[in-house]
């Protein structure tokens, strides 16, 4: 009987030892791949205006019927930053509530306008309220994606109160839209040009 | 009146002399690299920045052996709890001041082993850590009645401790991750 509860106690012993030496290695490979699978910016495409440029602008209506400028020179309000979905898009879904808490955290600077295209305005409708986005302007303006070269979705641009364009590209996640912001704040566009800076 | 069996005081004995000893023998190593941990907790005048490092580093080391030696009593006990609440009032005062994002310089006493790389930066799980870590050194503090140790006790002894270790360095790499973790998601850096 002791023979017993000796030979289990050792058997217990080491198998716990190889499990604190299995979590131990998932910890140090989940640490490694944090470090070399660091979150990559926005794409930002080449076509449309440049990031610097002061925008056109284009005079748009909202689903419930408010006229809004987006773009051109105007009288230092606060940054708009556009996020143009679709109804057909799963991504854009699943990136609305992201793109609402961000901007919320940055709430004193930044107001959050939603863009689309299509012409089935009974779609949209439903779309918003089926996203709960009632509260933000939701445009439907095929002008404002072809000024903007908008080819693929979710896509997100920002534009300062004085009307430039601070920063635009293709957004899948949450660190992909605070690349655009941290683009903005530290008027390096893109990764590239942050590494050409450095050498 | 409690009283522990002193396998349990001999385990804890042991892992923090192997805690302690690494972390003081990897911040003589890496002297430059802790130095600059030091002026980031912008809590000692430049001139002593030195000096402290290398007091800090003694004094990690020398309750490192202390503890090995299983000699020393309730100094080495308490001594290593004022370290241990030290660096927890010391992270404290930063996380205070809105510094969470210094070098804490937990790396030095963890298992890692490319602490330059990534720092990790400060939060309140750390101040937690300490704590726990200081009434863990405080329970060898508690009598324990005499035995003869056999083979099993031997065995266990060092599998315990083994485990322990790398508990501790699974932790501290969770930490680690979760700094990194965060430091993604500033969008104000």
């Amino acid at each position: 009987m002791l023979e017993t509860v000796l030979i289990s106690s050792i058997v217990q012993w080491i198998i716990i030892f190889i499990l604190s030496v299995m979590l131990f290695a998932l910890t140090r490979q989940v640490g490694i791949l944090h470090e070399r699978v660091a979150p990559a910016g926005a794409l930002q495409p080449t076509s449309g205006p440049k990031v610097g440029e002061v925008t056109e602008k284009i005079k748009v209506t909202s689903l419930d019927g408010d006229e809004i400028e987006i773009g051109g020179v105007s009288d230092g309000q606060n940054i708009k930053f556009i996020l143009f979905i679709s109804p057909t898009c799963p991504v854009c879904k699943e990136l609305v509530p992201t793109a609402i808490a961000l901007i919320r955290s940055e709430a004193q600077r930044m107001e959050l306008f939603f863009a689309s295209d299509g012409e089935n305005m009974q779609q949209h409708k439903s779309y918003v309220a089926d996203l709960g986005i009632t509260n933000y302007p939701y445009f439907v303006s095929e002008r404002l994606g072809l000024a903007y070269q908008v080819s693929k979705l979710p896509f997100a641009v920002l534009i300062d109160g004085e009307g430039v364009l601070r920063s635009k590209g293709l957004v899948n996640t949450r660190e992909h839209m605070e690349s655009l912001i941290e683009a903005m704040d530290t008027g390096i566009a893109t990764v590239q040009e942050y590494v050409g800076l450095q050498s | 009146m409690v009283v522990f069996d002193p396998l349990v005081q001999i385990i804890l004995s042991l892992g923090f002399g192997c805690l302690f000893t690494m972390s003081g023998i990897s911040k003589f190593l890496n002297r430059e690299s802790f130095e600059s941990v030091l002026r980031g907790y912008d809590l000692l005048l430049e001139k002593t920045v030195p000096f402290g490092a290398v007091l800090v580093a003694g004094f990690e080391l020398g309750l490192g052996f202390l503890w090995f030696s299983l000699i020393g009593g309730s100094f080495v006990v308490v001594g290593s709890a004022l370290l241990l609440l030290t660096y927890a009032l010391v992270i404290t005062i930063n996380l205070a001041r809105g510094r969470s994002y210094i070098d804490c310089g937990c790396s030095f006493s963890s298992l890692r082993t490319d602490h330059n790389k990534t720092p990790s930066g400060l939060s309140f799980y750390l101040v937690f850590r300490n704590v726990v870590l200081m009434c863990f050194a405080l329970l060898t503090l508690v009598p324990v009645f005499e035995r003869i140790f056999n083979v099993l006790d031997y065995f266990i002894m060092v599998f315990s401790l083994m485990c322990s270790l790398l508990f501790y360095g699974a932790m501290s790499q969770l930490l680690a991750n979760r700094s990194t973790i965060n430091s993604w998601r500033q969008s104000d850096a």
